[in-house]
């Protein structure tokens, strides 16, 4: 960690009675109907383990406890394939300005067995389980993104699903001749 | 009679495409695990019992991450 930037603690590990928004679930199953189903087979489902982000707010989780939770795929940095657009610095960058609606970026983590890279969060992969199932998947040491970082997540969510695309937008302001 | 037996071999061929295609999709994305669950459904009316279904669950890798 670079030791001239100011300190404000990311996240903090914690273990699972008290879900909240922000809790980190790394091999999280998620459930899936298969893109091609057999009509005259039995019913399937496609289940893949993969790191999670709870986004529904923590307050709706204390208060309705037998609700779906809302969860965002995590991608790290080292598993973003080089032809990605992301893989380019000067993407991420414009992604960690918030220029790129579909992700958000989290940033290093270096508490001690705990430690991970720059994560991207991707708004595009949304998954919702039961609560209590979430609950049984948090019950055990896990990363949780401390506010205000979390609100910052949550923030660009709801900017990345309210986001209006115009039809012809207004043309940029230049200087004057 | 002769619709019924037509039917029936329509639904037969269709079931052969719909199963070589699925196959040629599990192609794609190699199935590491698969078991077989019993899964309760919560009814939409609570006064009901809940329903049990078994379902055939297929564990895949997951996708890289999407492009824009």
């Amino acid at each position: 960690m670079n030791p001239n930037i100011p300190f404000y603690p990311w996240y903090a590990v914690v273990s699972g009675d008290n879900l909240e928004q922000g809790d980190i679930l790394v091999d999280c199953p998620v459930f899936s109907p298969p893109e091609l189903t057999d009509p005259y087979g039995p019913p399937e489902v496609v289940r893949t383990r993969r790191e999670v982000i709870v986004m529904t707010q923590s307050c709706d989780l204390q208060r309705d406890t037998s609700s779906e939770v809302l969860l965002c795929g995590l991608y790290r940095r080292s598993v973003i394939p080089k032809e990605h657009k992301l893989a380019k610095l000067e993407n991420l960058e414009n992604a960690r300005k918030g220029n790129m609606p579909a992700f958000h970026l989290l940033a290093e983590c270096d508490l001690t067995g705990f430690q991970r890279e720059l994560t991207v969060v991707d708004f595009r992969r949304v998954y919702t389980l039961p609560f209590k199932f979430v609950l049984q998947q948090a019950n055990k040491l896990h990363l949780r993104l401390l506010p205000p970082y979390r609100e910052h997540l949550s923030q660009a969510f709801a900017r990345y699903f309210m986001r209006v695309g115009l039809p012809i937008d207004m043309p940029p302001i230049r200087k004057e001749a | 009679m002769i619709e019924q037996k037509k039917g029936l071999r329509m639904s037969e061929t269709n079931a052969g495409a719909v199963r070589a295609k699925i196959a040629k999709d599990r192609q794609s994305s190699p199935v590491l695990d698969e078991e077989i669950l019993d899964w309760d459904v919560p009814s939409i009316n609570s006064d009901l019992p809940s329903d049990t279904i078994r379902v055939r669950v297929r564990d895949v890798e997951p996708e890289p991450i999407q492009d824009i």
